[in-house]
């Protein structure tokens, strides 16, 4: 299957955020004097996991758009949700299970593609268009432009 | 002894209700999915921005899955501890 542009640009995106937030949180468990190598394997697990989850979610949702049974797309991303999210649930119990895991690092980037977004939305590189009205184009309501 | 027992069972129904808020994201997602179809099926030229748009949302309301599974996580790994120090 080849992925569209949108996942790549969107994935990419969430990427480079989840990166910049994981040195963040790293910087905080030095400054509290926790940080260890746990840590490090910790995000590593946890950010990965958070940015391969939304590059599934982009696969599913761009396989569903291919097709428009409404029905049938509902369906189909219950499962793909329900999927994924036992998918984290496994994640996060590798992270407690095993000691060479820090599991608060490693479930704390899973929050980080949202946070992401919300800067995305802060820093204005995503903005929901308005909606297009008839007559926007021309606001004083007339036939022809004067 | 007692108080333990009930401290435990306490913290393992509460991460049980904390789980249950991993039901919304998925019916919404697929409402959102749903209504996002629909437009597409309606106006194929925006198939990009609608893509763009519902991906992005249903990263936001997956995390409210998220939030309830971490709840329940802590509440089972992290609550006990601090409750049973408690006593």
């Amino acid at each position: 299957m080849k992925v569209q542009q949108a996942t790549k640009r969107e994935t990419a995106h969430i990427a480079v955020g989840t990166l910049a937030f994981s040195v963040v949180m790293n910087l905080v468990f030095c400054l509290l004097s926790r940080w260890d190598l746990t840590v490090l394997w910790g995000t590593l697990l946890g950010g990965g996991f958070a940015v391969l989850n939304f590059f599934l979610l982009g696969l599913s949702i761009q396989k569903l758009a291919a097709s428009t049974d409404e029905k049938r797309g509902r369906a189909a991303l219950q499962l793909s949700y329900s999927t994924r999210m036992l998918a984290t649930v496994l994640v996060a119990a590798v992270a407690v299970a095993l000691p060479c895991f820090s599991w608060p690092a490693a479930v704390i980037p899973l929050f980080f593609p949202r946070l992401t977004i919300f800067a995305m939305q802060l820093l204005g590189m995503y903005k929901p268009e308005p909606a297009k009205t008839p007559g926007a184009e021309n606001p004083k309501g007339g036939d022809e432009p004067v | 002894m007692m108080e333990k027992a009930i401290i435990m069972a306490g913290c393992a129904i509460g991460a049980g209700l904390a789980l249950i808020a991993g039901i919304g994201p998925g019916i919404g997602e697929g409402n959102a999915v749903a209504k996002a179809l629909e437009a597409i099926g309606r106006q194929p030229e925006c198939k990009g921005d609608v893509t763009s748009t519902m991906l992005l949302g249903c990263a936001i309301a997956e995390t409210t899955g998220i939030y309830g599974f971490v709840t329940g996580l802590l509440l089972i790994f992290v609550a006990p501890r601090i409750f049973i120090g408690l006593l």
